[in-house]
């Protein structure tokens, strides 16, 4: 495995503890510590089922076929679930309106006659500028117009992560996807970093904290 | 690959920036906020202690005359410091409970009207009572007390510096006016409303916080200078109370 797989893959473990360690003090913080939960495991899942769907005969039919549909939509979870973190951290909104947006990308996608090849590659796309978008809408108006929101560590990490987003859905233009892979990993890395060391200034700042009624 | 990371450094720097000053802003924003509430709670606190000390006054006045009455008096006497008494304790307990009560029942508010000529009838100064008719007011009862009693303790001040000055209350058409004679007519203007601003030597926050007050019982303050008298008129606001006004 290539340096920064490896880097991503010890790195969300190290910031999935960190994120429930606050969560314990922190209720409001479970839902990011989740996210990222769901990240870690999204990360090991896949390189489980990336050998298996590589290595299949092409058409894909039968457990091959059914495994790529779990990987788009693990895919898909990374950009959908990141808006739902959002819509609620910022907007205070419930996030059902994302999952449901994530659900029925992923139904698009299941449909190989018309999701396939370079369109699939676009509506992945798509998917993930949109996400980015709305993510950075939600983030902007809590900033600006929401009054009953204090900014906490949840909100800095989604800042990261959606600030590392714009690198990295600008790079496949610059460089195209094969070539951007590694680019995305390198910037993975690095929002990984900052977000840990965050959830480690945060919980060595505050040793003993009351737990929120 | 150096530019990529250059560029990354550099937008979770500008993200941490942005998330900073989000958060020095809503620091600012509830420290104003607090400052402001403890601003309000003393002027709260300060407005109280004045009516408390015009109360405790009355009493002390009260106290003074009992020097000096006939036996056959001091039955009015007694009952005019025990309501005197169950003011100020009123008002100390307004203390403990902070804001006024939000009950938005429509009261009758003859009996703290009446109440509050009781109160001034014993400073000496003669009090005389006109038509009574229906007058109503929302929410706390000791709010409405407290503005009563400033306009009737200030009248009574003001007749009182006047020779053979009399006070006069009267009720009508859901309006109580409260008139008084005073020595200099000039010096009520509007700013007579405005805390700080004082004639008469108080500290001059008797009428500014009974327009507050008057607004949340349902009540608006405004007075009509007539030769050397002045007449302080208290009209319930038509949005307090229901439309069928019977």
């Amino acid at each position: 495995m290539e340096p920064l797989r490896i880097a991503v893959c010890a790195l969300y473990p190290i910031l999935a503890i960190l994120a429930w360690c606050v969560a314990r003090s922190r209720p409001a913080h479970r839902w990011l510590a989740a996210y990222v939960t769901w990240m870690m495991a999204v990360d090991w899942l896949r390189l489980g089922i990336r050998p298996i769907v590589e290595a299949a005969l092409r058409p894909l039919a039968g457990v091959p076929l059914a495994l790529l549909h779990v990987d788009d939509l693990l895919v898909l979870s990374w950009s959908f679930l990141f808006l739902a973190c959002c819509l609620h951290y910022f907007a205070g909104r419930s996030p059902w309106a994302a999952l449901g947006a994530g659900a029925a990308t992923w139904a698009i996608t299941l449909n190989s006659r018309i999701a396939s090849g370079e369109v699939l590659s676009w509506i992945f796309q798509l998917a993930s500028l949109g996400c980015l978008m709305a993510s950075w809408a939600c983030i902007v108006w809590g900033m600006l117009r929401a009054r009953k929101i204090e900014p906490g560590l949840a909100h800095l990490v989604l800042i990261l992560y959606a600030s590392g987003d714009v690198v990295i859905n600008l790079i496949p233009f610059a460089h195209g996807f094969q070539i951007g892979w590694p680019l995305m990993r390198l910037v993975s890395v690095l929002v990984l970093s900052g977000c840990v060391a965050a959830h480690a200034i945060w919980l060595r700042g505050r040793p003993s904290v009351a737990l929120e009624a | 690959m150096w530019e990529v990371l250059i560029f990354t450094v550099f937008a979770l720097l500008l993200g941490v920036l942005t998330w900073w000053m989000w958060q020095q802003r809503d620091l600012a924003r509830r420290q104003a906020k607090t400052d402001a509430e403890l601003t309000a709670l003393g002027k709260g606190v300060r407005a109280l202690a004045h009516d408390l000390h015009q109360t405790l006054e009355l009493i002390i006045a009260t106290t003074e005359r009992a020097r000096h009455i006939t036996p056959g008096g001091i039955p009015e006497m007694l009952d005019g410091l025990e309501k005197a008494a169950r003011s100020a304790a009123s008002l100390v307990q307004t203390l403990g409970n902070g804001a006024p009560g939000e009950d938005s029942a429509v009261k009758c508010a003859k009996g703290i009207v009446y109440l509050g000529i009781i109160l001034v009838r014993s400073s000496g100064v003669s009090v005389e009572v006109g038509e009574m008719g229906s007058f109503r007011y929302v929410g706390a009862e000791v709010d409405a007390l407290r503005v009563l009693q400033n306009l009737l303790v200030n009248a009574v001040r003001e007749a009182g510096r006047v020779d053979g000055g009399k006070v006069r209350v009267e009720v009508r058409d859901r309006t109580l006016r409260v008139t008084n004679p005073v020595r200099d007519p000039g010096l009520l203007d509007d700013r007579i409303y405005a805390q700080g601003v004082s004639h008469a030597g108080s500290a001059g926050m008797g009428l500014a916080t009974s327009r507050q007050l008057a607004a949340l019982v349902g009540w608006s303050i405004r007075h009509e200078v007539r030769g050397h008298e002045v007449c302080f008129v208290v009209e319930e606001l038509p949005e307090a109370f229901p439309a069928d006004r019977s």
